[in-house]
């Protein structure tokens, strides 16, 4: 009876220390680069978390990439044609809403919405969703993606 | 014979409550906060306040604005006792905003939480354009729909030109009150097939904001 429960003893103070090394290893290596798990109550209106939009909406999403160009030619989601487009201001934001402007008008009618992403920092998302929104031309609801590129690119899930 | 496992069954349940962490966190008033400026402002004050409902003492480890038009610091100190408040105070550069802008901040705090902070910065426009979208219905009617241009009382520019960049529309502007208020009136000329067009206001100002401001016209089969 000793022994079992000397050997308890010392197997709880072996997971403990193990436990305690990863958790270290983690905060030191991983987590810094890791996006924190998105919380649909903690977001402000207009933001959706990627696992809702998923949910609710699967295929029936629109994707606009509001990133600057240098960010989109790194890399960028590849999906079926019209089902993404870039969307930035500058010079070219005209002409980039002029392609992207009919297949978001579609989206209304298919039951379709609009998510706009960028960085973590959100402006960009933002600044074009609100543009977007002030056209009063569109059925389809506008979202802004937490955590944008970021959380795509961990997800996997439109990104190769 | 006594069985070891009601005690190892009390000492698992004891480190099990052991593992159970004590409640602590903040809690934000609000996490976004909406404010209006007039367009000339160039600094917006912002403050969040927290407070610390949880059981423990929470420490401010870091507090990140997302934008470099925006600084930040804690009033009341980074530790935060039970039931204690403070507020977060930021400062944003507004100069070059126009239209609705929404700046994030991140707070990190040692209880292993971000808090996400959205301030949404309304600028007042020099110069209004309504809508800044037009939709006809295809195969619809060929009606006539209306742009309208208001200048506040204290814009600096003037109206210089507007013209259409397509051909699948016609437009008329005219003069309601001469410096004030200016009507587009725009008619598709053929609503038979989908098409997108632009109508340009353009005006004297060198601030790209309000150089010069498109308007979308599209005829589509599911327009309303």
């Amino acid at each position: 009876m000793r022994d079992t429960f000397g050997q308890f003893v010392a197997l709880c103070f072996l997971i403990l220390a193990a436990s305690l090394g990863l958790w270290y290893a983690d905060s030191l290596f991983f987590a810094p680069g890791r996006t924190p798990p998105c919380r649909e109550q903690n977001l402000p209106e207009g933001r959706v978390c990627l696992e809702t939009a998923l949910e609710q909406w699967g295929e029936k999403i629109v994707w606009i990439d509001a990133r600057d160009q240098s960010s989109y030619e790194r890399g960028h989601i590849t999906l079926a044609p019209g089902r993404s487009f870039p969307l930035r201001r500058g010079p070219e934001y005209e002409e980039l809403l002029d392609q992207a402007l009919e297949r978001m008008l579609d989206a209304g009618s298919r039951g379709e919405c609009v998510i706009v992403f960028s960085g973590r920092e959100h402006s960009a998302a933002e600044e074009i969703a609100q543009a977007l929104r002030d056209l009063e031309m569109l059925a389809a609801p506008v979202y802004v993606l937490e955590d944008g590129w970021e959380r795509l690119k961990e997800s996997r899930f439109l990104v190769p | 014979m006594n069985s070891p496992f009601p005690r190892l069954g009390l000492l698992l349940l004891s480190a099990l409550f052991a593992c159970v962490p004590a409640r602590a966190g903040l809690e934000f008033e609000s996490r976004m906060v909406r404010r209006e400026i007039e367009p000339r402002q160039s600094v917006l004050p912002v403050a969040f306040t927290f407070t610390n409902t949880g059981e423990k003492t929470v420490s401010i480890e870091r507090v990140k604005p997302h934008c470099p038009c925006t600084e930040a610091r804690v009033e009341g100190g980074s530790a935060v006792a039970p039931g204690r408040s403070g507020r977060i105070l930021l400062v944003v550069d507004t100069r070059t905003f126009t239209g609705t802008v929404s700046k994030d901040v991140s707070v990190y705090t040692s209880d292993g939480v971000e808090h996400r902070l959205v301030i949404r910065v309304m600028v007042k426009e020099l110069l209004a354009v309504r809508p800044k979208g037009l939709v006809w219905k295809q195969g619809g009617p060929a009606e006539t729909k209306t742009v309208t241009i208001v200048l506040t009382p204290d814009c600096p520019f003037r109206l210089k030109r507007v013209s259409l960049v397509g051909d699948a529309f016609d437009y008329e502007p005219s003069t309601v009150t001469p410096g004030v208020r200016y009507a587009v009136a725009v008619i598709p000329k053929d609503t038979g097939r989908k098409i997108v067009n632009r109508l340009l206001i353009e005006t004297d100002s060198d601030d790209p904001r309000y150089a010069r401001i498109p308007v979308f016209l599209s005829i589509h089969p599911a327009a309303r």
